[in-house]
């Protein structure tokens, strides 16, 4: 089938050598976008997408990244254009691409209609939640032209998700506060993706909606929530998070030394990860129920 | 009680005094008068140790002025400035209580001493009913007499006014210089006053210190010695007539010859110059409210372009000739019309010589010619010109001295 | 002005800093009855967590917010008067980009704990502060040379911010701009007693240029002529108000609006003599902030909102108030 698709895509391009053929497809934000069938020069502006490319083999034709897209690590030897939200738009003309891919959320309206005015193709993504990240990841194989790779990566992903969500089903369901920042402390609210996992691993995120998802507490409302759990995901790396919330015994969570850290790419990049934070969200979560005497010995 | 010795003074490169010898006496008023930028609030700064001269010295008994410290100096001098900016609303009596700060340390409250210094200050002010106001809502005349109290606070023998009152109405002006005189009288306080008004120092100073532009001392003394209608001819420039005041008899000094000094119609003058040597005639002329013409002049003549600068009738003639038949023609008309013809002391050639015959042809139509200070060294064509001069002078033509004495000619002869 | 007004400002600042603090030890996420906070403060609380959150979490808090407010209202009625400015602030020559730099340097070649920040704020602020004055110096300190290059060496000090900004990768810089923001949560509490040591001498210091203070405002001349040695009086200022500002900086970050509103208002209530203004600031300021933190603290609970949103918030509207009727009584 692919093989054939090739085949056929090869007598176009050699029948037709000004214009390619183009699919017009819809991106997360209701647009439709007119890509080539197979497009040769694709630009990416979102760490996260990078990861998906590389996972569908299309890295190939990969041509530019942002200077934050650093997995996996061989993605840093691709030529790098700047900022996803500010990018060098001579660096992207001067790559010439077919495709450049935007998320949603970290971009913004007057840099894609910069892109678009240098006559490319702009296909956004917006993976906000775990669901949407494995419709992404199938979304983008089509529109790339691997369709086919991009269907089994999302069923890989969706697999790991499933298969956490059913290990963690049954089990007590601890609280737990998320700090993506420790000074001062920033926390994941309802609406990220952090929540998303969380819920998945079968935990109980304990900050409430607000106006901010990612509010700041203070340390006061951090002993007033009284986690089972506190997830840390920050890369700051001097600060042992064990010592920093050493001085309050009143957490259950720090008397009880449950105090996790986690690589801050697999929670908060909607790729191919997710299955592992969703993993080690669960791992964690499963040993709160254990005794506390037993985590106190080891 | 202060001496000023040889004191030399500029900023930047522009000297402002020169060589001023000055003694303050124990108990006296002085006051220094002279034209704007002439250096007397410079020097009242010298005097109190806030600027360091460049050449002579300033000693009080303590010592050298510029080397008395601050503190040590507010108890020996309090200063009176014109006026203030004042960005914050401090009350009277805290205002008037800064001029303690010499007699205070640190944190220490204000001790009785302080309290009866600023009650008496306010009192002999006459400003003790606005001790409770804000200074930012103080009258003009009512913040002038609060910063003399601030002054009077700080209990000096020697109280320094820069332009303290000028911009005062005159009651206010007054009121203030009698103050100062009561001061002087009752309590020995030496006051050294920089004025602009002549007749308010000549009325309340003991001395007067005349500056002239150039920042040199032109005379020092009583009031009537210094104030002289030649000695402020040559300071401020301006024509002036000195009187006793007929109830004080301090001298008084009412300014002549001015813009609008004749009734009628100006009078009608014409001025033969050239090379520079019209340029003071043709502006004090002009001043002075006559209708000034010039000419034959060449173009490009540093009088020329004043005499176009100013506006005035001139006749032109080209650079480097022998004056043309013409431009003597338009020359003559013009001086055959005037009231008066006037002869700057200018160099003589071959090439203007022509104009000395134009004044003698004026002088016998009977209209009056002055020489201004003419001089044989300015004739270049071997006596031909000083001849001429000298023939004007035997058919009436009058020699003076400079433009005043000109335009002192002018109002006898016209008005 | 009258003499009763002018004495006023002790009994009511201090029953108002009383009010202010036991609410905001009250004030919080976690509820709290006024008997129960009782019992804690009276050493009986019932509950561990209760007497961790009042006097582990928010005593130093409240402090922290008192002994910052306190300084930034202190020196901002220095500054205010040394350059002869109602509506200067204690950030205007500078110390606020010095402190500013000091800090993300710090966060940005890693070294984010809480020893190493306020020594390299500080650092920052009093080198920021350093270099205005002696530019200054060389016009003889005049006001107007001040502000220029203290606005000079803000602007030289943001642009270096800005680079490192750009340099500086995702996360230390997202704890950097909270800092920038003003944070009272990113101090370290057993920085307090020295905080306390340090501004009490620097406000000490200050206070004793209270009269010099008063002349600065007349002009640099006319103090001179009361007795004022300019130049060793304005160095004593500035070391003063300098420590006073930098020290609240290095715990806090850039705090805005009280050093700028406190003493204005002060001034406008009990008059401007610097013997009891820089007092009734430095009080003002601390109930000012103080107040402040405990509203961001409860507004959105359990989240914080920046505290220095609140100042502004609270401030500017409070500040136009004042002029409005100052101006429209006359």
């Amino acid at each position: 089938m692919v093989r054939i698709a090739t085949i056929f895509l090869w007598v176009v391009c050699v029948t037709w050598p000004v214009s390619v053929q183009a699919v017009a497809w819809t991106d997360a934000m209701g647009r439709s976008v007119e890509v080539a069938a197979m497009p040769q020069r694709i630009v990416s502006l979102v760490p996260s997408v990078t990861e998906i490319l590389y996972e569908l083999g299309a890295d190939d034709r990969l041509v530019g990244v942002t200077r934050f897209c650093t997995y996996p690590p061989r993605a840093a030897n691709k030529t790098q254009v700047g900022d996803y939200a500010d990018p060098n738009l001579e660096a992207v003309a001067s790559l010439d691409p077919d495709l450049v891919i935007l998320a949603a959320d970290t971009a913004n309206p007057a840099l894609l209609s910069r892109i678009e005015a240098l006559g490319i193709a702009v296909y956004i993504v917006y993976p906000k939640g775990v669901r949407e990240t494995i419709a992404t990841i199938r979304n983008l194989g089509r529109v790339v032209g691997v369709a086919e790779a991009g269907e089994q990566a999302a069923r890989r992903l969706h697999e790991a998700i499933e298969r956490v969500r059913v290990s963690a089903s049954g089990r007590e369901s601890p609280s737990v506060v998320f700090c993506v920042m420790t000074q001062p402390l920033v926390v994941a609210g309802p609406g990220t993706l952090i929540d998303d996992l969380i819920r998945v691993a079968g935990g109980r995120n304990l900050v409430p909606p607000g106006p901010n998802r990612y509010p700041t507490w203070g340390s006061e409302s951090l002993l007033t929530a009284d986690p089972d759990i506190i997830v840390i995901s920050s890369h700051p790396g001097k600060v042992d998070p064990v010592k920093l919330f050493a001085d309050w015994p009143e957490i259950k969570a720090v008397r009880n030394n449950q105090i996790v850290s986690i690589e801050p790419d697999w929670v908060s990049r909607p790729g191919p990860r997710l299955g592992l934070g969703a993993a080690a969200l669960a791992e964690a979560f499963g040993r709160v129920g254990s005794k506390p005497e037993v985590m106190g010995e080891r | 009680m202060i001496t000023v010795e040889k004191l030399h003074f500029s900023y930047a490169s522009a000297p402002v005094l020169q060589g001023v010898d000055l003694e303050v006496r124990r108990g006296e008023i002085l006051g220094i008068l002279g034209p704007n930028g002439c250096g007397k609030s410079t020097l009242l700064r010298l005097m109190r140790g806030v600027l360091t001269p460049d050449q002579g010295r300033v000693l009080w008994e303590k010592g050298e002025a510029s080397r008395i410290a601050r503190k040590e100096m507010a108890r020996l001098a309090a200063v009176v400035p014109q006026s203030l900016t004042l960005p914050f609303p401090y009350p009277v009596r805290e205002m008037v209580m800064m001029g303690r700060f010499a007699y205070q340390h640190g944190l220490t409250g204000t001790s009785s001493t302080d309290q009866r210094a600023v009650e008496r200050a306010l009192a002999v002010t006459d400003t003790l009913h606005l001790q409770g106001r804000p200074v930012t809502d103080l009258s003009g005349g009512e913040l002038q007499r609060v910063l003399l109290a601030r002054a009077l606070a700080q209990e000096t023998p020697v109280l320094l006014l820069d332009e303290a009152t000028s911009h005062l109405d005159l009651d206010h002006r007054l009121e203030i210089s009698e103050l100062l005189v009561r001061l002087n009288r009752e309590e020995q306080l030496t006051v050294v006053q920089v004025s602009h008004d002549l007749d308010l120092a000549a009325e309340t100073s003991d001395r007067i210190l005349l500056l002239r532009a150039d920042g040199a001392a032109a005379a020092i003394g009583p009031p009537d010695q210094v104030l002289t209608a030649e000695t402020l001819r040559e300071v401020f420039r301006v024509d002036v007539k000195v009187e006793a005041n007929p109830y004080t008899g301090a001298p008084r000094i009412y300014t002549v010859g001015r813009v609008g000094t004749w009734r009628e119609a100006s009078p009608k003058v014409h001025l033969i110059c050239g090379g520079g040597s019209g340029g003071e005639l043709l502006r004090r002329l002009h001043v002075a409210g006559c209708s000034v013409t010039a000419g034959p002049l060449n173009r490009g003549d540093s009088d020329q372009v004043l005499a176009s600068a100013l506006g005035l009738e001139i006749i032109l003639e080209e650079p480097f000739c022998v004056m043309s038949q013409a431009a003597l023609d338009s020359a003559r008309s013009l001086c055959m019309s005037s009231d008066l013809l006037v002869v700057a002391p200018t160099f003589w050639g071959s090439g203007n010589l022509a104009n000395l015959d134009l004044a003698s042809e004026a002088l016998e139509h009977g209209i009056p010619v002055l020489l201004v200070s003419p001089d044989p060294d300015q004739d270049y064509i071997q006596g031909q010109a000083w001849q001429k001069i000298e023939a004007l002078c035997a058919s009436g033509g009058q020699i003076v001295p400079d433009a005043e004495a000109a335009l002192d000619f002018l109002k006898q002869t016209v008005d | 002005m009258s003499e009763r007004k002018a004495g006023s400002w002790l009994p009511i600042l201090s029953a108002a800093f009383v009010l202010v603090l036991l609410l905001s030890l009250w004030a919080g996420t976690l509820p709290l009855s006024f008997s129960e906070l009782f019992a804690v403060l009276t050493g009986q609380a019932s509950s561990p967590t209760h007497s961790a959150v009042v006097l582990k979490i928010r005593l130093p808090r409240v402090l922290l917010a008192a002994l910052v407010g306190a300084a930034l209202g202190a020196s901002g009625g220095a500054f205010q008067a040394v350059l002869r400015n109602p509506l200067a602030d204690p950030y205007i020559l500078g110390v606020s980009g010095g402190a500013a730099l000091g800090a993300v340097t710090a966060i940005a070649v890693g070294a984010s704990s809480p020893l190493v920040l306020p020594f390299a704020a500080f650092a920052g602020a009093l080198g920021a502060l350093g270099l205005v004055y002696w530019v200054a110096q060389a016009h003889r300190g005049s006001p107007h040379t001040l502000i220029l290059s203290g606005v000079m060496v803000g602007s030289l000090a943001s642009a270096l911010l800005l680079f490192l900004l750009w340099l500086t990768p995702s996360d230390p810089l997202r704890m950097a701009i909270f800092w920038l923001a003003g944070n009272l949560a990113l101090a370290d509490p057993a920085w307090l007693p020295w905080l306390a040591l340090w501004s009490i001498a620097a406000f000490l210091l200050l206070w004793s240029q209270s009269r010099a203070l008063d002349l600065f405002t007349q002009g640099e001349e006319v103090a001179a002529d009361l007795g004022l040695d300019i130049g060793r009086a304005r160095l004593m200022v500035f070391v003063a108000a300098g420590a006073l500002t930098a020290a609240a900086v290095a715990q806090a970050g850039l705090v805005g609006f009280v050093g700028l509103t406190v003493p204005h208002v002060v001034r406008l209530i009990w008059g401007p003599v610097h013997r009891s203004l820089l007092p009734a600031s430095a009080l003002t300021g601390a109930v000012f902030l103080v107040a402040a933190d405990a509203l961001a603290r409860t507004l959105l609970a359990p989240a914080e909102i920046p505290v220095g949103v609140v100042t502004a918030l609270i401030g500017a509207p409070f500040f136009l108030y004042l002029l409005r009727k100052r101006e429209g009584g006359r």
